[in-house]
């Protein structure tokens, strides 16, 4: 036999759990060897003792005895428990039925609402303005009243990149400059217009920061940063 | 020992029954038998008295609890040894709690250990003193399978049937987990 085939026998054996198993481990084979292979038997010694060493550290772990306190102080825990009391006791199935209820109506009422909003309705100022219209009848011509049709007061959002805010601001006070002059020729010499905008349709324009996540890959979009195109 | 509740393993308050008079008796005499073994088996993966005596009695009024439940009495050992076991490493691994066990094993065990393994010169004390700091780093390093059947087997009194009766498997697959935490130890060992 091998030193090396007796080396991994001699390991198994003293890896047996208990001593009769690490006696009978021991082939005989493994007696013949040894009796022969000084070596293996100082390798077999050195197991035995590491095995023997571990079992005591082991044993010695868990040898301690509890003190004498130990027992009288589960019995003083178990005199100490509370007495029992179901959780909620017989009202459990009604706050159980309680929970069940408000949870419904708080979903009921953060449920995502749908919106509509209706057109508005027609204005009186868009029927009472008329513009003069030159109509032709053969080869006469003949100035006539037509009635103004507004456009429907709509509000349109528009996002506007901020190089070209400028560009509309300016746009849209044209159209108001203009618009005001017209409606103060239909109003006709020394009237008063309250709100000379109003039958040519065109509102204020208002202007709101809109906030854009712009699209970002990786550690970027972590990052959060957004970009306001409001200046 | 009255009007103490009826609780599942995790705490709950179930019901109120208290123990009747003659299951009292008998948690008696269960407490009488294993109050040894729940503290062992606390020490052993707690290496620390005060905190394996605490583990232990938790584990009792636990058991104390669901003792009705239990139908086989004959299983309250294995039972109140896996409760305990439980509650053990729950504490070991709260935080900050294995630092203090190595400082406290050192200095509690050495005297049992050495008198068993060395004679008490001071190379010989430091040495035993570091072999059991390696051997107890590696054991709470073992799987838990394998930690409970060599914790279990090392104690007093304890072959591979009662072992195999505690955690309620063959005693082959105890006979392997034993093997195979020896060789896993004897692996990290000088």
């Amino acid at each position: 036999m091998s030193c090396a085939r007796c080396r991994e026998w001699i390991l198994e054996a003293a890896l047996s759990p208990d001593s009769d198993e690490y006696e009978s481990a021991l082939r005989p084979e493994l007696r013949a060897h040894l009796a022969d292979c000084a070596g293996c038997r100082e390798l077999l010694a050195r197991e035995r003792a590491l095995a023997g060493r571990i079992g005591a550290v082991l044993r010695a772990r868990v040898a301690a005895e509890p003190s004498a306190a130990f027992v009288a102080g589960i019995r003083e825990r178990i005199a100490a428990e509370p007495a029992a009391t179901p959780l909620f006791g017989r009202w459990q199935p009604a706050l159980a039925g309680a929970m069940v209820v408000m949870i419904a109506v708080a979903v009921w009422f953060t449920a995502p609402e749908r919106v509509t909003i209706p057109p508005p309705p027609p204005t009186e100022s868009a029927t009472a303005v008329s513009v003069p219209e030159i109509a032709r009848e053969g080869n006469r011509r003949r100035v006539r009243e037509r009635p103004l049709q507004t456009a429907p007061e709509l509000w349109a959002e528009v996002i506007i990149e901020p190089r070209e805010r400028e560009g509309m601001r300016w746009l849209h006070a044209a159209l108001q400059t203009r618009a005001s002059r017209i409606a103060a020729v239909l109003a006709g010499p020394g009237a008063t217009v309250e709100d000379p905008l109003r039958p040519l349709g065109f509102p204020d324009l208002q202007v709101a920061p809109v906030e854009i996540a712009p699209m970002q890959s990786g550690s970027e979009a972590a990052g959060g940063k957004s970009q306001s195109l409001e200046e | 020992m009255n009007g103490v509740a009826d609780t599942c393993m995790d705490g709950i308050v179930l019901t109120g029954a208290p123990l009747a008079a003659s299951l009292e008796r008998e948690f008696e005499q269960r407490l009488a038998d294993s109050s040894r073994l729940a503290f062992r088996v606390a020490l052993g993966v707690l290496r620390h008295r005060e905190d394996a005596e605490d583990v232990a009695q938790e584990a009792f009024v636990r058991a104390y609890r669901n003792f009705h439940r239990l139908r086989d009495r004959d299983r309250f050992r294995a039972w109140l040894a896996r409760i305990t076991w439980r509650l053990a490493i729950d504490r070991l691994r709260a935080a900050g709690r294995r630092a203090r066990y190595e400082e406290s094993a050192a200095t509690e065990r050495t005297a049992a250990g050495a008198s068993e393994l060395a004679q008490p010169s001071v190379e010989q004390m430091e040495a035993s003193r570091e072999f059991q700091r390696r051997l107890d780093a590696a054991v709470d390093e073992l799987p838990e399978k394998l930690r409970a059947v060599v914790l279990l087997a090392a104690i007093e009194g304890h072959d591979i049937h009662e072992v195999a009766r505690l955690l309620e498997i063959p005693e082959g697959t105890v006979k392997s987990r034993l093997h195979r935490a020896r060789k896993q130890l004897a692996e990290k060992l000088p």
